[in-house]
């Protein structure tokens, strides 16, 4: 089930909130609390993850059951190195698992890329910290459902912090109201901005023979507006239906594209797999105990295991590997330097524009079909030449509710009338992106009142009637 | 500190039921416009005087053959668009409802047939059919027979009322088939929906051969042996129970006019002999039927005459209306094999008497 379909928005998440809370009011205090809401989430989540069909649900219980096993013999076993001998098999098959399915072309199971990371997270601070936590609890960890499908990935310790305080907690209408806001933003992300700029990319790459210079610039610049719009709409979905129960979710986009740097960009964009490639990759590497040369060697190592992880071609490669070697060079001249907010204004300004413009195009390649595609594109921002921009690509924006309006004032008789709601988006995501603070973070400050409730009011009707018809989240194929 | 926290709730919840009941208000008024005007016909027959607006095959054909009140069907592919209905009331007297499937399937047709004859509905409730214009496009006869051409939306084919959400809660249905129509006060003309090319200017030469892609000579002959078991098998799943189930029902079952080109195309893929095989043994399976009137269109004077086609196969509205007389009055029927065979043999001859090299030969 997708967080943006009706089944979602109007039946799982309202049955299961008001089945939640009943439950946890009826318990409070009680022993069999903990366990009685762990079973009922876990229920919950096997409902949620059942709905994408008998295979996937095949692979994920075979993914579990491998894990059971291996967590249960290193729990039992008492000799260090045959336990390390364990870690080892349990780590190598669920990398060979994703591998398969990444490049058998056989079928991708949803969110495997997400929950295999989990189990080798939950595994390794198993056998690191000895940990003796009941299989309800790793089940839950592994299957629950606001972070089953992106994430954002989480370490145990957090999850169950988090999961304790939401089971103790008590219904709080102030931040309720202030989550059913974040799940609107998150929703209207996705469904009215990352797939309105969605539509035009992909008439973009559609007809890359014949670009004009500025549709070639734009479909670049559209794409990334889209990528960020589409994970972090999901993310704030995920992170608000835990405020609703009560927990927190990990950050995992901090503005990224405000970043003054690649280094800094890697620090607000998918906040959480950048961590779980440095405590699971790049220190057991070495990190940067072995000196300079090995650093960087890491560091690229690092960039090129995410690449692969994001896709199976060729271009996902190149994606990695651009930012590694940028990452490389930026880290070369930071030296020691760990302050990255350095500059006045309109330094800022200048490394923002050009940490974003090398990001974007680094994303080319993240979505061209093939580097011959990717690199026609870039050839078409140079000799693409001037083109009024195509009616086809103009009118993704031309969304009904706002060009019926339109078509009645007087903005009809400006000459560029037809592009207008083109621009219109621009500048809404411009100012959003560049400009704003953060969804989850602003939600958490803003005070609940009639302006609020009519805003989430505004967006989540706007959202849900726009359901029809819209695409599948981007990063659920990861 | 603990009343800012309590003051806070109790805000937050007022909010939460002024939410909740906008919430609802506004799904509730969306979802009793949608049903009240169906501008897809999913739950009652037309409004009297809605200008309604008909032009998505997929999501309108359903409610069509459900809750209007016809005698009579067009079934088929885009060769099925530009008829006029208008035409089978003035030649034959029928009250006919269009209910094409651009690129159709046979499981296309099988699905919307299924609706046609569905006893339950209001459309047999009211009328019973008379006749079903059904257009037999050979070269679709191999797909699978579970296969449609586009995915369909299920919630307007199925029985699930919960579904049903997709349509009721659906911003394209309120704006662009309620909001549209009620603004342009114009809605479409159920005798000419669904028209495409149906202004002269397509129809000519020039165009036809300047868009004509060539397909690639097939090395590998394909059989009769190769075309057979799905050619069979769809006319057994898709087509002909609805012939043994209605035998009160004429079919009007025909082949349509493709052009010279299509035979081109046949050559070049290499499965002349096969497709020839088919013809004739679709042909004697249908003729099996005394409900089955079967027409022959393809060996008329029109199809090497390319000025009569948007393209390789699609044909000029005037030759929908030389059809609609011709079921009326019988011309170009074949009522046994062996006219078919005749029929099959002019058409082979009208092949090899086509001067295919001067018409390649030229710069178009």
């Amino acid at each position: 089930m997708l967080f943006n379909s009706y089944e979602f928005a109007l039946l799982f998440l309202p049955l299961f909130m008001a089945g939640f809370f009943i439950i946890r009011k009826a318990l409070r205090e009680k022993p069999a609390a903990d366990k009685v809401l762990t079973c009922y989430c876990l229920a919950g989540s096997l409902i949620f993850y059942a709905l994408f069909g008998r295979r996937n649900l095949i692979v994920l219980g075979a993914s579990i059951l491998f894990n059971l096993v291996i967590l249960l013999l290193i729990r039992k076993c008492t000799a260090d190195k045959v336990k390390k001998v364990l870690l080892f098999a349990g780590v190598a098959g669920n990398c060979i698992a994703l591998l398969f399915f990444k490049f058998a072309g056989v079928f991708f199971p949803v969110a495997i890329s997400f929950y295999t990371f989990n189990q080798i997270s939950y595994l390794v601070d198993s056998y690191r910290e000895k940990s003796e936590d009941k299989i309800t609890d790793y089940l839950l960890y592994i299957l629950f459902f606001p972070k089953l499908l992106q994430g954002p990935l989480m370490r145990l310790e957090d999850f169950q912090r988090e999961k304790r305080a939401s089971f103790e907690g008590v219904l709080d209408w102030n931040m309720l109201m202030k989550a059913l806001l974040l799940f609107s933003v998150g929703l209207f992300k996705k469904v009215i901005l990352a797939d309105t700029f969605g539509a035009a990319v992909d008439f973009g790459y559609s007809s890359l023979e014949s670009l004009g210079s500025l549709e070639a610039v734009l479909t670049a610049v559209f794409y990334s507006f889209q990528l960020y719009f589409d994970f972090s709409g999901y993310c704030d979905v995920a992170a608000a239906v835990c405020m609703m129960m009560g927990m927190e979710l990990p950050l995992n986009f901090d503005s990224p594209y405000r970043a003054v740097n690649i280094v800094d960009f890697w620090k607000r964009w998918h906040i959480t797999l950048t961590g779980f490639f440095t405590r699971y990759i790049y220190i057991p590497l070495g990190g940067n105990r072995k000196g300079t040369a090995r650093t960087y060697l890491n560091l690229m190592i690092v960039f090129l295991i995410s690449g692969l992880w994001h896709g199976n071609g060729f271009t996902f490669i190149v994606w990695g590997a651009m930012h590694g070697v940028l990452y490389v060079i930026t880290r070369m001249l930071m030296g020691d330097r760990k302050n990255i907010e350095t500059g006045n204004v309109f330094v800022r300004t200048v490394k923002t524009v050009l940490t974003f413009a090398y990001v974007t195009a680094a994303w080319v390649f993240f979505r061209a079909n093939t580097v011959s595609d990717a690199l026609k594109l870039f050839t078409k921002m140079v000799t693409g030449g001037k083109k009024a921009l195509p009616a086809g690509f103009s009118s993704c924006f031309q969304l009904d509710e706002i060009w019926y309006i339109l078509k009645v004032t007087p903005v009809m008789k400006l000459s560029f009338a037809w592009d207008v709601c083109l621009w219109g988006f621009l500048a809404a995501a411009c100012v959003m992106i560049f400009f704003n603070k953060n969804a989850i973070r602003k939600v958490k400050d803003c005070r609940i009142g009639l302006g609020s409730t009519v805003l989430t009011f505004v967006l989540l009707a706007w959202s849900i009637v726009s359901f029809a018809g819209v695409s599948t989240f981007l990063y659920m194929n990861f | 500190m603990d009343n800012n926290k309590k003051d806070k709730n109790s805000i937050g919840k007022r909010c939460f039921l002024a939410l909740l009941a906008m919430l609802l208000l506004f799904f509730a008024a969306c979802s009793c416009l949608v049903i009240y005007v169906d501008p897809f016909f999913h739950y009652h027959e037309p409004l009297e005087g809605f200008p309604y607006i008909v032009d998505n095959q997929l999501s309108q054909n359903p409610g069509m053959a459900q809750n209007m009140k016809y005698d009579s069907c067009i079934i088929g592919s885009s060769m099925t668009v530009n008829f006029d209905t208008d035409d089978f009331h003035e030649f034959m007297g029928l009250n006919t409802v269009k209910l094409s499937y651009s690129g159709a399937y046979p499981k296309d047709d099988s699905n919307i047939l299924s609706i046609v004859f569905d006893r339950s509905t209001y459309a047999r409730h009211s009328r019973d059919v008379k006749a079903v214009f059904l257009a037999m496009d050979v070269p679709t006869m191999t797909a699978q027979t579970d296969t449609t051409k586009y995915p369909l939306p299920e919630y307007l084919y199925d029985d699930n009322i919960f579904n049903d959400v997709k349509y009721v809660l659906n911003k394209d249905v309120l704006l662009q088939y309620i909001m549209r129509p009620l603004i342009q006060k114009k809605g479409s003309d159920l005798s000419e929906i669904y028209f495409s090319w149906w202004t002269p200017e397509y129809y000519n030469i020039q165009w036809v051969m300047h868009t004509y892609e060539e397909p690639e000579k097939n090395p590998e002959e394909v059989t009769w042996e190769m075309v057979y078991p799905k050619t069979k098998e769809n006319l057994e799943v898709n087509i002909l129970p609805f012939i043994e189930q209605n035998p009160d029902t004429e079919f009007y079952v025909f082949y349509p006019p493709y052009s010279i080109l299509y035979w081109h195309n046949v050559m070049q893929e290499n499965s002349y002999d096969a497709t020839f095989a088919q013809y004739r043994y679709i042909a004697e399976r249908l003729l099996e039927y005394d409900n089955v009137h079967l027409y022959y269109f393809q060996n008329m004077e029109e199809v090497t005459d390319l000025n009569n086609y948007a393209d390789y196969s699609h044909y000029k509205p005037e030759i929908n209306r030389y059809m609609v007389e011709c079921f009326a009055n019988g011309t170009h029927e074949v009522h046994s094999v062996d006219e078919m065979d005749n029929e099959l043999l002019k058409m082979k001859q009208i092949i090899a008497d086509f001067d295919y090299d001067t018409l390649f030969s030229k710069d178009w």
